[in-house]
């Protein structure tokens, strides 16, 4: 009979030794809790994550020919 | 050649070797023998390169006799993580699935090293993957720690930490994803420091978390640490997380006065978010005396609690590392050792918004921190909040950790020894600094580590195997 966690794993497709299945489940005990710690926190609506891109200006012949 | 030329710092050796005093060739050839007697239980090399080590200290030491001296690395001996690319050279990341990989292009650092004249001696020892370890079910054994072979010689950057502290490479290279290069120095007893983001080229290293990734220097001193940031810094435009910035002069900021400069102290990451043990408490105090003798002020600040770094810093790191690894740890687990398998296959059960929200608070936390430094000019924590544990106490990391946080903020921080435990293992020091202040942060190191005398000791491991070799 595959545990909760067992089902989770095979539909990500993920495959351990049944030994393993402890330890996995443990770390994935501490991200579940971090995630509940950031899901929890009260943010604005518009507040911004790190990763947005940062583009820089491209000078083209065709701009330079504007200037 | 005497024993002591082993653990001569870079910027002892390129004195010598600028004033045609020592010989490239008989450096490099003093490292491969000493690497062939020690390494045996050391464990901290998966590659001697010894032919081309050979060769490369041959062409430097032809270029300086004509006349053409490079700088500061020209023919001195540096190791790399094996997790830098080397062009025609396995990068293993120190695991099966990659025993084979064989890059066709350095990493860009590496070949700033090249360029700059450094001999590349070989490939060092990490944890999987620079997340897994230490591991003994993969195809080489984990680097020890040359202060005590049953300790743990910290990670992932093991190898670097153990190689340099034992004198088997004047310099080596390390990442650092969550303290990958600190921890190890911490342990080791060397310096080591994290650049700031963006301020060294992560192209060529392979990836952990690409926005938490980051490549820099690991030495026997700060200022060894300076001189190899002076060649690895400077903008990558094909590394999308490089910044154009200048490139400061890290040399000429060592040794000037820090009569003046703030020290921030976040008592409490190390009193109550994580507690230190009684000597690692006991020497950051004293270290902070050390720096207050010297002109320095203290200054009591509060940042977020440890944990909230730690669980942004592992929700984004397992993420990012399973979006890497998922094509192949899907298929073919087995070719991973087990603390890694674990750790990477954790990031599939993460949601996608608790990823951005992860990022959405460490913006939150690069703020904070940015706001401290208003009124600070350094932090300074505890490196580690033990030395280092012997094999087997605390294989895998699950609580918070003192680097982490720098890693978040993408701050500068160095690594440097400020003591030693009672059973003799090195204790550390943390300070970090301003985003691309990074010579500040070296400049703060070297003047602790020259009014302190923790750099005229030696691991006796080294000493006693070489005399015992000899």
């Amino acid at each position: 009979m595959m545990s909760d966690f067992e089902a989770r794993m095979a539909a990500l497709g993920l495959k351990l030794p049944a030994a393993e299945i402890p330890k996995l489940e443990a770390i994935v005990k501490d991200l579940e809790r971090a995630s509940a710690f950031v899901r929890s926190v009260e943010r604005s609506y518009l507040e911004e994550p790190s990763t947005v891109i940062r583009l820089a200006p491209v000078t083209t012949d065709t701009n330079q020919r504007k200037g | 050649m005497t024993p002591d030329l082993h653990f001569l710092t870079i910027a002892e050796a390129s004195s010598l070797i600028r004033a045609k005093k020592l010989s490239p060739v008989e450096l490099t050839r003093a490292y491969i023998e000493r690497v062939k007697k020690l390494d045996g239980r050391l464990n901290s090399f998966i590659l001697l390169m010894e032919d081309s080590a050979l060769a490369a200290a041959a062409a430097a030491e032809a270029e300086i006799a004509g006349g053409k001296y490079r700088g500061p690395l020209h023919g001195i001996p540096i190791g790399l993580k094996d997790i830098y690319n080397t062009a025609g050279v396995a990068t293993t990341a120190h695991s099966a699935l990659f025993k084979d990989h064989v890059p066709e292009e350095d990493a860009v650092t590496v070949k700033k090293l090249r360029d700059a004249g450094a001999t590349i001696i070989g490939k060092l020892s990490t944890h999987e993957f620079a997340t897994g370890g230490p591991s003994f079910d993969l195809p080489w054994p984990p680097a020890r720690n040359p202060w005590n072979l049953d300790h743990i010689p910290g990670g992932s950057s093991s190898g670097s930490g153990a190689a340099v502290a034992a004198g088997l490479c004047t310099g080596a290279m390390g990442t650092d994803t969550g303290g990958s290069i600190r921890w190890p120095a911490a342990m080791c007893g060397i310096a080591g420091h994290k650049p700031t983001y963006g301020l060294v080229s992560r192209r060529g290293i392979l990836p952990l978390a690409f926005s938490l990734d980051h490549g820099g220097p690991m030495c026997w001193t700060a200022e060894d640490c300076a001189l190899m940031m002076q060649v690895l810094a400077g903008h990558d435009p094909l590394d999308p997380g490089s910044a154009d910035v200048p490139v400061p002069d890290f040399a000429a900021a060592l040794g000037g006065s820090i009569k003046g400069l703030r020290i921030g102290i976040v008592r409490h990451f190390h009193e109550t978010d994580l507690p230190a043990d009684a000597q690692t408490a006991a020497a950051f105090d004293a270290s902070i005396q050390v720096l207050m003798s010297l002109g320095a002020t203290t200054h009591e600040i509060t940042l977020s609690p440890l944990q909230h770094y730690a669980d942004v810093c592992n929700l984004i790191s397992r993420s990012e590392a399973f979006a890497i690894h998922e094509r192949y740890i899907t298929k073919t687990p087995e070719l991973y050792g087990e603390l890694a398998r674990h750790r990477i296959m954790a990031g599939a059960f993460m949601r996608g918004s608790d990823y951005v929200n992860a990022q959405r608070h460490r913006a939150r936390l690069v703020k904070e921190m940015a706001k401290a430094f208003e009124t600070v000019d350094i932090v300074a924590t505890p490196g580690w909040h033990q030395a280092a544990p012997p094999f087997g106490a605390d294989a895998m990391i699950r609580g918070p950790i003192m680097t982490q946080v720098f890693n978040v903020t993408g701050s500068p921080a160095l690594s440097v020894c400020d003591g030693f435990s009672a059973n003799g293992l090195p204790l550390s020091l943390q300070l970090a600094g301003r985003p691309f202040q990074d010579a500040a942060v070296l400049q703060v190191g070297d003047a602790f580590e020259k009014a302190t005398n923790y750099r005229s000791v030696r691991p006796e491991f080294a000493k006693s195997l070489a005399i015992a070799a000899e």
